[in-house]
């Protein structure tokens, strides 16, 4: 059986990436086959895996599948319009730095493991993306 | 790195690690009294605060009840085909894409050159009919008691037939080719003697048979090459017969009687053929007959069709010579004829060897009455093989 917090990191993954229902839980299915095919206990082998279907859903919102039912539920104080804006315009690598780290709850270790870089590059990238995302909310 | 002196940049760069509490109880004091005189790095710092906590709400999104049921119980094998197929069926669509174009050209082409038409603008009429063999007339020849009888039971059929079923097995006995054109004039009217064997008395019932035109002495052919060779390359260029040969094997001995029926069958069928052709021909296209043949003695073959033709009302149509050589073992023969013996002609044809004709459609139009028929007569690849056994 899939870990929760897992499903629950991927599809939320998706979601702040693609701001689509459809889209994010045609990613997700993607990624979380992957990962069960996988059999790993890493967390970290998820971002590779997550970041790979990022790059194809991007070009792929059409064969979004139909029908999706559900919608993610948004807590009511919360300005998602704040973040697109980081999403749109901060640096890609702060972005993931901060979205796996701060709102997906993976330790910077798992993070610079995943994302192939040392654990201070990713404290470095949190650190400025969180400025960043400070100054737009 | 605790030696280094606090400047904003670096007191900016630890702010983060300052919120998390990883800083050593001495640079975390450096960066207390650093952010009292800073008033960027108090920002900096608010900033931080703020992003954090907005990201622990972004963190209490919900994810749908449905997808979490769903996928925590997700087939993998299911799960990877899915994966796959959605995964390459980008790749899929631009590998496809040359055979799309490729695929929609030739469709194009199609539809505009209609091939098609080309292909049945020519009308296949083919004519083929197996050669009578020497057993067959050797029978005869044993039943019958005399040579007279002989030619009795061939009169019963048109001069012509009795003479062409008779030729092959008459070309077989008769000496090689500079004595073949004298001989049948002096063997003509003398009829064979009681003791001959089968095979000679074949050659003198096909003797007395009338023909309308003996022409015994035919052309050496290096004559007719030189002769002709001006006109060689015009005949050359004439568009030849696109038909190939059809080389028929030979039935075995003991199925006589089968090859007499399947030639019947064949002549009925032949007829039919040439029945529907003159109904077309009627049409106010011209047309053309291309015919191809394989004979076993090709030199006697070629010199009995020319005189045949001759005999015919044949006319050589253009400059090329009736029976010219066109290749080794290849003449060539360009005529016109009278439209009602041309039945005659295939006929005897048939009687040398499998004879294949079509008729194409052709912009010259005949005068009424007349056709016009390009036929090549190749020697049979059967016949040289025979030859050297």
């Amino acid at each position: 059986m899939m870990d929760e917090q897992i499903i629950r990191s991927v599809t939320l993954y998706f979601y702040l990436n693609l701001f689509d229902s459809r889209a994010a839980f045609s990613a997700s299915q993607k990624v979380l086959s992957a990962y069960k095919d996988l059999a790993s206990d890493n967390r970290s082998d998820l971002i590779p895996l997550a970041q790979k279907i990022l790059g194809h859903s991007r070009g792929l919102k059409i064969f979004s599948p139909q029908g999706v039912t559900g919608e993610f539920s948004i807590p009511k104080n919360l300005n998602i319009d704040a973040w697109m804006d980081f999403h749109k315009r901060a640096d890609s690598a702060e972005y993931e730095s901060v979205l796996w780290s701060q709102v997906l709850g993976f330790t910077d270790e798992e993070v610079a493991e995943g994302l192939t870089v040392t654990e201070g590059t990713v404290r470095h990238r949190v650190s400025r993306g969180l400025r960043e995302l400070g100054r737009r909310i | 790195l605790s030696k280094i002196v606090l400047t904003r940049f670096f007191c900016q760069e630890l702010l983060y690690d300052y919120l998390q509490g990883r800083l050593t109880p001495e640079r975390a004091t450096e960066v207390a009294e650093f952010l009292k005189t800073d008033e960027v790095c108090r920002e900096d710092l608010e900033h931080l605060k703020r992003a954090i906590g907005f990201c622990e709400k972004l963190a209490r999104i919900e994810t749908p009840v449905a997808w979490m049921e769903r996928w925590q119980n997700l087939p993998p094998a299911l799960a990877k085909r899915i994966t796959d197929w959605e995964m390459k069926l980008v790749s899929k669509v631009w590998n496809a894409l040359p055979y799309v174009v490729v695929v929609l050209v030739t469709g194009l082409g199609l539809w505009i050159f209609k091939p098609w038409k080309t292909f049945y603008n020519r009308e296949v009429v083919v004519w083929t009919a197996a050669p009578i063999h020497h057993e067959e007339v050797k029978t005869a020849a044993v039943d019958a008691p005399t040579p007279a009888a002989v030619v009795e039971v061939k009169a019963k059929k048109d001069d012509a037939t009795a003479v062409l079923q008779a030729t092959p097995n008459a070309i077989a006995q008769l000496p090689p080719k500079e004595e073949v054109a004298k001989e049948p004039v002096k063997a003509a009217p003398t009829p064979a003697p009681p003791e001959l064997k089968p095979a000679e008395e074949k050659v003198a019932a096909v003797v007395p048979v009338p023909k309308p035109k003996p022409k015994p002495k035919a052309k050496p052919v290096v004559e007719a090459s030189q002769e002709e060779s001006g006109e060689a390359e015009e005949a050359q260029a004439e568009p030849t017969s696109d038909v190939k040969v059809e080389a028929e094997a030979k039935p075995a001995p003991e199925k006589v009687a089968v090859a007499e029926t399947h030639e019947k069958s064949a002549a009925e069928e032949a007829e039919e053929d040439m029945g529907t052709d003159k109904s077309k021909a009627g049409s106010a296209r011209g047309f053309v007959y291309r015919a191809t043949m394989a004979v076993g003695a090709f030199e006697k073959d070629s010199s009995l069709i020319k005189d045949k033709i001759l005999a015919l009302g044949g006319e050589k149509a253009r400059n090329a010579e009736l029976g010219w050589r066109r290749k080794k073992n290849e003449s060539y023969f360009h005529f016109t004829l009278p439209e009602s013996n041309h039945d005659q002609l295939v006929h005897f044809l048939s009687s040398l060897g499998p004879v294949r004709i079509t008729r194409d459609k052709h912009p010259v139009v005949m005068p009424p009455g007349k056709i016009r028929i390009i036929l090549v007569v190749k020697e049979s690849a059967n016949h040289g093989e025979q030859e050297t056994e």
